[in-house]
């Protein structure tokens, strides 16, 4: 079977960080990681290689919210390790936001992040996961996910920009 | 993400979404990212006919 390969799209230290970890030691052979931060990605993908040798881990910065870059690092993490087994889709903005306070400029961002940047990863994964889907009879399957939040349905007024994001 | 699954669903393809609750802590019982990754890797090894396309993550 082609290799399986995991690509986070907004990798963090927590909830994806963690996923990368639990892929990686039950055996996926490729993590690719996306985020804005350079430094940050480096020292998860130092963690991730030390928590299991025989994965191997790119990392590809990018804004989520960058449709065009965003674009082009898909492009790139399949010339890097072929159609994806796992699509997880993490990223999210979660500071502190007050309601009426908040800028327009940042909820724009946000929906850049959530809805663009979701709507290209879907773009490029469709083909690719359904593609892989074909000869398969039994589990596991291609997937893809989203951390999503509950907190579309149940705010919390501090960081309220957030459930404008969340489905 | 309810779109794709509705196009890549029958295609084979599992598409879902972790309901996360709250904020996501090391101290809580529910919401912290060991739950929700070994939450990742179940969704992943579903049988079809047990697959869950959203999964509530502490919430009240």
């Amino acid at each position: 079977m082609p290799s399986n390969t995991l690509v986070i799209v907004g990798a963090g230290p927590g909830i994806s960080h963690k996923t990368a970890e639990v892929f990686a030691q039950k055996g996926f052979e490729s993590i690719a990681l996306i985020a804005r931060n350079k430094e940050r990605l480096e020292k998860q993908a130092e963690t991730l290689r030390k928590a299991s040798s025989s994965t191997t881990v790119k990392i590809y910065t990018s804004d989520v919210g960058d449709d065009e870059t965003l674009k082009k690092t898909f492009q790139q993490i399949e010339k890097d390790f072929g159609p994806p087994e796992v699509v997880l889709f993490n990223a999210a903005r979660i500071e502190p936001s007050e309601i009426g306070k908040e800028p327009a400029s940042s909820i724009l961002k946000d929906f850049q992040i959530m809805n663009i940047g979701l709507y290209v990863t879907i773009s490029w994964a469709k083909p690719l996961l359904e593609e892989r889907a074909k000869d398969r009879k039994q589990a596991p399957y291609p997937c893809m996910f989203l951390s999503g939040g509950a907190v579309a349905d149940t705010p919390i007024p501090p960081v309220f920009a957030l459930s404008m994001q969340k489905v | 993400m309810k779109t794709f699954d509705a196009v890549s669903g029958e295609k084979g393809v599992h598409v879902a979404v972790a309901n996360i609750g709250g904020e996501v802590k090391d101290e809580d019982p529910v919401i912290n990212a060991k739950n929700i990754s070994q939450t990742y890797w179940g969704l992943y090894t579903e049988d079809k006919d047990s697959w869950r396309h959203k999964v509530d993550i502490g919430v009240k």
